[in-house]
């Protein structure tokens, strides 16, 4: 594998920025990622000196990129790519400027393993530095999401193929320690007569402990996960009939819902509704409260920065209905929509845009109105994005 | 109930010890308790709980497991079964049931004591039948009877379903027939948690066996008579010894450094008649004989090899005249090895051999064991006799073993004490193994590795994950005619979560 950042380009910015609504409006979170399809992001805190990096994952069928991007009031300018192979799927610490990247490699040393690769971030022309390679555990092919607690101390990774997720433990460095504690999964009955295989896929922290939602579209099983240094238990469990789709949910600001795409019986979305009837999270349920049914499937969410909402994105005739959902009750309304012209495969929300890809492309629209004019459009170096992050970077 | 040990019992740690004391490699992998199963109820309750907390099992036996597959399972469970050790039979099908955690010793013993029976198996006492016998043991009785796995009828096994449920089955050749002819061969926990080996027939246990031992004069041997001596030994089992009077012979040559002070070149030999009986020597003195022209010392018996050594041939007479055998009760042979190899790190390779050694194969050995590398004054390859009754062509369709066509089985093994000189080690008998395969004797695309007509691969129970770095590994240990194949799909039906896996375990399709 080769890792190589290409040499900054002359003049190579966009065109400014708007003013955001409220440059003090920010909230504090991790960024998630997600592999090829939906990639979930939630907006972080933004002190005054910092500065907002946005790397941008892409496949062309022959290489694969990181592209990193820093954004600072009105400019936003091409650091670096970075060549990496078969990246899965990212994920920023939330508090160091450390990347994360999930490689699915079909064998890592001769085992059959996927491997995590952890990054340096830094302003420079090459913005990627690779610190350490740390293989995941044995069996654990085929990774799919990445995501990292807001306390910054563990990273859960779903292995698909491997039917498991995996956990490390990070230290004050972000480095991630020991050896990665696996949960396998096993199938589920979802239909009479059949029993589906595991396939973790999608994952979220929640926005104010330890714990994390993951979802299996193979078995349909939702799981709350709860990651320690030597074990990975999972408190709460919930099976559903309208399965998942491979998005990963999104784990509302107040931290009391989670809210998933559905893959079956039509397109929906549903809540869930995550309950702690203990201090150390041991005694948990999950308990659905509603659905509410979409015109086409949902392909990608995000988190709405300050309420208990979501954005999502469907595809819809040659492009992307986005439209922003707050929880009423236990159901969702629509509280506001607007089309796009491409093909979204991921969304991220940060300080107070709404960045959507498309396979070739950034849109940055203002949350708090997705019917205003765009916000800018940046045409992206190399088409095949799959996965956005956004980071801050506190200035030095 | 079972006995469950945590970390924090004092049992942890010498419960965790293999053999290898390589494995685990640090206490991050290693599992984070072990639980004792003394019945098979244990077992399956075990097994479920760990399925259901999302933890993985390993399965240990004996422990002599050669790589890191039962102590390396970082957060996981390390199910033993050491207790669950009884040899009887079943009063409702008369059927001979050994449990996994059996030790070899003990099944001789209990299996000959009882009915006058034996299994033709290891020669290491302790090693536990689990892993032997479903990966398709063998020993000195070997070219006899066959393969331990040859003689199976059916097992008994706890399998986990895709929703997670652990089963319990008897499975034989018509009742789950696939996965019984995996177990048969490439069981290795890859399948299942085994709880019992059953067999309607085993062979009538020898009465006497004849030992002896030839010591050949390495110091002093040059490189072509000792490519002469292995060419030698290798063209009896290509010819004479494919003969079914032959069968009763087993031999096991030893080649190790050439620098140690007791430099070992020698020859072990077991011998009774195909009908369990000594009276008749000739096929062992025609065998001794054949390596009379490397002047030998000849002892009676290969455990006085240091006391009683017969005096060196006086005059013109040759060692094989100098016979005088000792006519052993079979038991006490078979019960004799007790090392076992442990309580050192250590590291094995294996190679099936179709035909003699060619010249490269043997300078190779030679120039190795006469140099001065510290792989070579800690290691020995040793090089069996094979072939007679596991030779059934017809076998390989039915059991889970291709190497059906052998003549002999090589083993390199290497011990030390210092986990400092582990990279060294591994580094150089690697290099040794790889050396012995390069060369014009072996295709161009298979260079190091023993693939080809004149081989017959690797020996999953002397498993070398060093293999893994060529991708026609599974066709090393599993040949050529579908056999991986099979096993994947056997994988799929009846492990369909890849629950039990391990290094070198059958991937998912």
């Amino acid at each position: 594998m080769n890792e190589k950042s290409t040499e900054v380009q002359p003049n190579e910015t966009t065109p400014a920025l708007p003013p955001p609504v409220s440059r003090r409006k920010f909230l504090a979170g991790a960024a998630a990622c997600a592999a090829a399809g939906p990639t979930l992001l939630r907006a972080a805190v933004r002190p005054s000196n910092s500065q907002t990096m946005l790397h941008v994952a892409s496949h062309n069928g022959k290489n694969g990129y990181v592209h990193t991007y820093t954004l600072t009031s009105g400019e936003c300018k091409l650091l670096g790519a970075t060549a990496v192979d078969s990246c899965a799927a990212l994920a920023p610490h939330p508090l160091l400027p450390v990347l994360y990247l999930a490689r699915d490699c079909p064998q890592w040393e001769g085992l059959p393993r996927g491997v995590i690769e952890t990054y340096a971030v830094a302003r420079g022309m090459r913005p990627l530095r690779l610190l350490a390679r740390t293989p995941m555990a044995l069996s654990a092919t085929g990774p799919r999401s990445l995501a990292v607690s807001s306390c910054g101390q563990h990273l859960l990774v779903s292995s698909s193929t491997g039917g498991a997720w995996n956990a490390f433990a990070l230290d004050r460095g972000g480095m991630p320690v020991g050896v990665a504690i696996a949960r396998k999964e096993t199938g589920a009955m979802l239909h009479s007569h059949t029993v589906s295989l595991p396939t973790p896929h999608g994952l979220v922290f929640s926005p104010h402990a330890a714990f994390a939602i993951g979802i299996d579209p193979g078995s349909g099983r939702m799981t709350l996960l709860q990651p320690s240094s030597e074990q990975l238990v999972a408190p709460a469990r919930y099976q559903t009939s309208r399965g998942f789709t491979s998005a990963s949910p999104v784990w509302t600001g107040d931290g009391r819902y989670v809210i998933a795409a559905d893959a079956r019986n039509g397109a929906s979305l549903s809540i869930y509704e995550i309950n702690f009837m203990s201090a150390d999270g041991s005694n948990a349920d999950i308990r659905p409260l509603g659905t509410t049914p979409t015109a086409t499937p949902v392909t990608t969410l995000a988190a709405h920065p300050t309420h208990p909402a979501v954005f999502t994105s469907r595809r819809q005739g040659s492009g992307s209905r986005l439209e922003l959902w707050k929880i009423h009750g236990s159901d969702l309304r629509l509280a506001c929509d607007t089309w796009l012209s491409s093909s979204v495969v991921a969304l991220a929300e940060h300080a107070g845009g709404l960045w959507a890809a498309s396979h070739d492309r950034l849109i940055c629209l203002p949350v708090e109105d997705l019917r205003s004019p765009h916000a800018f459009e940046l045409p992206l170096p190399t088409r095949g994005v799959h996965a956005v992050v956004a980071q801050n970077l506190i200035a030095l | 109930m079972d006995i469950s040990v945590n970390r924090q019992d004092p049992r942890y740690e010498p419960l965790l010890r293999g053999h290898n004391l390589r494995f685990p490699e640090s206490a991050s992998v290693a599992p984070a308790r072990i639980v004792i199963c003394t019945t098979p109820a244990e077992a399956r309750q075990a097994l479920q709980k760990a399925v259901h907390d999302g933890v993985r099992p390993t399965i240990r036996s004996g422990g002599h497991c050669y790589e890191n597959f039962t102590a390396n399972n970082p957060g996981g469970v390390l199910l033993d079964l050491s207790l669950l050790n009884t040899v009887d039979t079943d009063p409702s099908t008369g059927e001979y049931c050994v449990a996994p955690g059996a030790v070899l010793g003990d099944v001789y013993q209990s299996l000959y004591k009882r009915y006058g029976l034996t299994l033709p198996a290891g020669s290491c006492y302790s090693v536990g039948a689990g892993g032997h016998i479903s990966g398709g043991g063998y020993g000195l009785l070997s070219r006899l009877h066959g393969l331990s796995s040859d003689w199976l009828a059916a097992v008994d096994i706890l399998t986990v379903d895709a929703s997670g449920q652990v089963s319990e089955r008897r499975i034989d050749r018509k009742n789950d027939p696939d996965l019984f002819r995996a177990c048969c061969g490439a069981g290795g926990a890859g399948f299942g948690l085994i709880t019992a080996f059953r067999f309607k027939h085993l062979p009538v246990a020898p009465r006497e066996v004849v030992e002896v031992g030839l010591h050949f004069p390495w110091e002093t041997m040059t490189e072509d008579q000792f490519t002469a001596l292995l060419t030698t030994f290798g063209d009896y089992w290509t010819t004479r010894g494919r003969d079914r009077d032959t069968w009763g012979l087993f031999a096991l040559l030893e080649v190790s450094s050439r620098q140690q002070p007791r430099a070992r070149l020698g020859l072990h030999v077991q011998f009774c008649q195909p009908d369990g009986k000594v009276e008749d020597l000739s096929v062992l003195r025609e065998f001794l004989a054949t390596f009379d022209r490397f002047d030998p010392i000849l002892f009676s018996s290969p455990r006085d090899e240091f006391r009683n050594p017969v005096a060196k041939q006086s005059g013109h007479q040759p060692a094989s005249a100098t016979l005088q055998p000792v006519r052993i009760p079979w038991l006490e042979s078979a019960i004799s090895d007790r090392s076992g190899g442990g309580g050192a790190r250590a590291k094995y390779k294996s190679a099936y051999m179709k035909r003699t050694f060619v010249p490269a194969e043997a300078q190779a050995i030679y120039r190795f064991y006469s140099g001065d590398s510290i792989a070579a004054r800690s290691s020995v390859v040793s090089i069996d006799s094979y072939g007679g009754a596991v030779n059934r062509p017809e076998l390989a369709a039915e059991t889970a073993i291709a190497q059906r066509s052998s003549i002999m089985k090589l083993q390199w093994q290497c011990y030390w004490l210092d986990p400092a000189e582990d990279a060294q080690h591994l580094r150089e008998l690697d290099a040794f193994y790889t050396s012995v395969y390069t060369g014009a004797h072996v295709d161009a695309h298979h260079q190091g590795t023993p693939w080809g007509d004149a081989y017959e691969g690797c020996y999953m129970n002397y498993a070398d994950v060093d293999m893994l770095r060529y991708p026609y590994w599974p066709e090393l240990f599993y040949g050529r005619d579908g056999l991986y194949d099979f096993l994947q799909k056997t994988k799929h039906t009846y492990d369909p979560n890849n629950i039990f896996h391990h290094a070198m375990s059958i991937r998912p399709a």
